[in-house]
């Protein structure tokens, strides 16, 4: 990722990508949108761009946008025919087939009701069709999906989720130096977090929280406050 | 810090402006905005779920609610709303999120003039903080004719007692088109081109505003302020 | 249930109502607080008389007070009237769903309603311009800006410093002629109150005996039922709403009343020293008052709990007393006692903090606690000939403050 950024405005040309992409395909991102042969921004923040050639605006949105192939955590909210109903945080609900569960056969479906949580993956989204999930893989296999028992769950803004998400992130490694712990992450902005006591449950959820306002830098001092609490 | 009158500020020339990005905690995007003494905050939520009713398959439904600081909305805060609507809705990409609702809140705070173009521009703010696919931010400028016929911008509450016309305009920050126009009071129409170029001017201050401002948030303060150091040099 | 996707509400989801009731069970709280400590309390006036801007943590609360001659009702031909609004929608985005949204605003709507018109807290009689003519009709709007939990202390408290802070033009009526001064020709004039209530809520679950103070919106959302006690600063009770589900014993709700009645008397106290810091300020200039400006960002104008009314609670009492002694020059003498009966009982408190076992009244404090505030109260004057109005309204109310209530009614008379 490119450290110099350009802070972009919305109705924003930028030529920088017109440029490129008179040479080569261009990858537009988040908050970037093509009006007939120019680049115009949608979104306001820092222009990003990650080689070869995706572009992005960044931005601190809170709402969830569905994409295909994201892992969220929902709320199962009813049961409507061969389908649930799972809140995502969306514009709309989505829908998960009670086929779409590990060993899930029409005789034997999983037991869900209203107000569970759930790990799914998007199958299906776009603009103009509900989102559809599903909680196994390719193979059938449920692997990190499913329904999350017990624990805790908290909303965070969707660039945490993100980063927290990301394959080199610093954060949840350091984490686990300090105490075992489970979670689940949902780039719709939703953490569930389970540990042996609930006071290191809370403890972790506060200290995640608290990433969200000093950002990846200060992990170091956020694992230090993390241990002193819990042997205080 | 900031001061609330307008005394120290000249006559062509905006009050101070400030403002703090997510102050609440339940919605999309939320802005306190602050133009001299007056206080708006604005928040926005969407793309959300639509009522059938208000569903379109082709673009998503824009609601709008202004909040009186007293009392229930009546005919002028009515009015405010669809001002304020009318501009959201122009500026807002709208097909971006087909079947779904965006909805902009403003309360008011406290009203000491130009509540009109404060409510604009929290809007826009809240929508950028937000995360709402727009066409172009815009900004808007509210400016008097005074009793001796003397223009003042963004005037303070105690100078628009005995106006003669006063004026709110809106730009978008592209081409710098008129989104809205708001007069009241009698004036010629030399006066009413003199008002708008005034008024085109200071919009541009409260688009490097909102730049600053975004771009505080984002923690790039710093070099933004370099950026401006050297540019402000060259010129 | 948990049934709006887009208005996302805590502990409406099932993990989180099992989680609510675990940590409750083992004594833990989601921001660290402990079961009867409370969030610090932010006040922000406005440039306006009777604009307050009340923050409880991340609770949220404007109110606007503002006035209107009228008719008087033809029950009370001789009364000004007191209208309180809530304003749930706008900004703070609650849940859509039109029951739940019904349900809190009437519930917070009737706890102000009890709260401070039928305990009768603002002297009415006072607003009577004409009798049968002319009164002056208070209204208080209050617009909830964001919901995270106990948005009825917040109300409260900001219904009650808009008023204490609110101030109504002068007013003449001679010759069947209404003369309403301006600010520049006679001074505005606060309003007469006859005691200050405000409330302290609580939230019980069933998976533990122990209430806890002040709830975050998670909390509350997830609790079994919710006990909204308000008391005024004489430790009388004005209000007690205890609803929901969970089975409360008495021992409970009189040990809940009993801290409450300590914290409503410091937040009033709170209240007062904000009001004349506040006035301290618009004496100093126009320069200073900035008004709800400064709601923005970091800001001397915000007036904070914790740094008013300091560390009360770690602080050793005497000092505290004599901080307070200074703080309270006008006042001073009637309000020392007060103060005594008040570390009395937080010392109480921090001694024994909650376990069921202390909470029940040991019947020699409880006869002690009202009477020296009762007498300082008649000394200090406040509330004059409407005392014993208020008095027999506090009678119906009151009647869980057990048998030692009416022992001090009747020493009084006496």
């Amino acid at each position: 990722m490119s450290t110099t950024s350009t802070i972009v405005m919305p109705g924003e040309r930028i030529s920088a990508i017109e440029e490129l992409a008179k040479s080569k395909r261009v990858i537009l991102g988040p908050g970037l949108r093509r009006q007939d042969d120019t680049v115009v921004a949608s979104k306001a923040g820092p222009l990003r761009h990650k080689e070869p050639s995706t572009f992005w605006v960044d931005n601190y949105q809170r709402r969830y946008i569905p994409a295909r192939g994201d892992l969220v955590l929902g709320i199962v909210r009813s049961k409507a025919g061969d389908n649930y109903r799972v809140d995502i945080g969306a514009a709309d609900t989505a829908s998960i087939s009670y086929l779409a569960f590990e060993a899930a056969t029409k005789k034997n479906r999983p037991d869900l009701n209203p107000g569970d949580l759930i790990y799914a993956r998007v199958l299906n989204a776009s603009a103009d069709i509900e989102p559809e999930l599903v909680c196994v893989n390719s193979v059938g296999k449920r692997g990190k999906l499913g329904v999350l028992a017990e624990g805790f769950f908290f909303k965070c803004t969707l660039n945490l989720g993100r980063m927290l998400l990301r394959e080199n992130c610093p954060v949840l490694a350091a984490l686990t130096r300090e105490l075992p712990y489970e979670i689940a992450v949902g780039v719709n902005g939703r953490i569930w977090l389970k540990a042996h006591s609930l006071r290191e449950t809370i403890a972790l959820a506060n200290a995640i929280v608290a990433l969200e306002q000093s950002g990846c830098a200060e992990i170091d001092k956020i694992c230090d406050n993390l241990g002193d609490f819990l042997q205080a | 810090m900031n001061l609330p009158g307008k005394m120290d500020v000249g006559k062509d020339k905006l009050r101070q402006m400030n403002c703090e990005f997510n102050p609440l905690s339940r919605c999309d995007g939320s802005v306190m905005y602050s133009q001299g003494a007056t206080v708006v905050i604005a928040a926005v939520l969407g793309p959300i779920e639509v009522k059938t009713q208000n569903l379109s398959i082709d673009g998503s439904y824009l609601e709008c609610n202004y909040r009186p600081k007293a009392g229930l909305p009546q005919v002028k805060e009515r009015i405010r709303e669809a001002a304020i609507r009318d501009v959201l809705e122009l500026a807002l990409l709208a097909e971006a999120h087909p079947r779904s609702k965006m909805s902009v809140q403003v309360q008011e705070l406290e009203d000491r003039g130009s509540i009109d173009a404060c409510a604009v521009n929290s809007a826009c703010l809240a929508m950028l903080v937000g995360g709402l696919p727009l066409k172009y931010s815009f900004a808007a400028v509210h400016c008097i004719i005074n009793e001796q016929g003397e223009y003042v911008l963004d005037p303070d509450q105690s100078e628009t007692l005995h106006q003669r016309a006063s004026f709110t305009f809106a730009f978008d920050s592209v081409e710098g088109n008129l989104l809205l126009v708001q007069t009241k009071g009698a004036f010629k129409i030399a006066q009413f081109n003199d008002i708008e170029c005034l008024c085109r001017a200071a919009s541009a201050e409260i688009f490097q505003f909102y730049r600053n401002q975004v771009a505080k948030y984002h923690g790039r303060s710093e070099a933004i302020a370099e950026k401006e150091e050297d540019a402000s040099m060259e010129t | 249930m948990f049934m709006n996707s887009n208005l996302f509400e805590p502990g409406k989801s099932k993990p989180e109502r099992n989680f609510v009731q675990l940590a409750v069970k083992q004594n833990q709280r989601f921001d660290g607080r402990r079961s009867n400590e409370c969030r610090d309390v932010e006040l922000t006036f406005g440039a306006d008389w009777g604009t307050v801007a009340v923050s409880l943590g991340e609770t949220k609360v404007l109110t606007h007070v503002t006035c209107d001659l009228g008719a008087p009702t033809t029950s009370r031909p001789n009364e000004g009237k007191l209208q309180l609004n809530v304003n749930l929608g706008g900004v703070a985005f609650l849940d859509e769903v039109q029951s739940t949204h019904d349900q809190r605003s009437l519930t917070l709507n009737s706890l102000l309603e009890r709260t401070f018109r039928s305990s009768r807290c603002v002297d009415l009689e006072s607003l009577c311009v004409a009798a049968e003519q002319h009164v002056w009709c208070i209204r208080v709007d209050i617009n909830v800006l964001n919901h995270d939990g106990n948005l009825y202390d917040a109300s409260t408290i900001a219904t009650l410093a808009a008023l204490m802070h609110f101030r109504r033009p002068d007013v003449t009526f001679a010759d069947d002629e209404l003369r309403i001064y301006t600010e520049k020709e006679r001074e505005f004039i606060p309003l007469l109150f006859l005691h200050y209530p405000v409330s302290v809520t609580y939230c019980i679950f069933k998976s533990s005996g122990q209430p806890i103070v002040d709830p975050l919106l998670l909390e509350e959302n997830a609790a079994d039922s919710v006990i909204v006690l308000s008391f005024n600063s004489y430790q009388e009770l004005c209000t007690l709403n205890a609803g929901g589900t969970a089975p409360t014993n008495v021992r409970t709700i009189m040990q809940c009343a009993r801290n409450a009645a300590t914290r409503a008397k410091s937040l009033v106290d709170f209240i007062r020293k904000a009001l004349s810091l506040d006035e301290e300020r618009r004496l100093q200039g126009g320069r200073l008052v900035q008004g709800l400006v400064a709601l923005i960002g970091e800001n001397q104008q915000k007036l904070s709990f914790r740094k008013l009314m300091g560390h009360q609670k770690q602080e050793p009492q005497d000092l505290q007393s004599e901080k307070m002694d200074v703080d309270t020059k006008a006042i001073a003498k009637p309000r020392v006692e007060e103060m005594a009966v008040e570390e009395e009982s937080s010392k109480q408190e921090t001694d024994a903090p909650l376990d069921s076992s202390s909470w029940l009244p040991q019947d020699e404090d409880s006869q002690k606690l009202p009477t020296p505030s009762e007498a300082s109260a008649s000394k200090a004057g406040k509330g004059k000939q409407n005392r014993s109005k208020s008095k027999a309204n506090k009678k119906q109310q009151a009647k869980k403050q057990n048998n030692s209530d009416s022992e001090e009614e009747a020493k009084p008379v006496i």
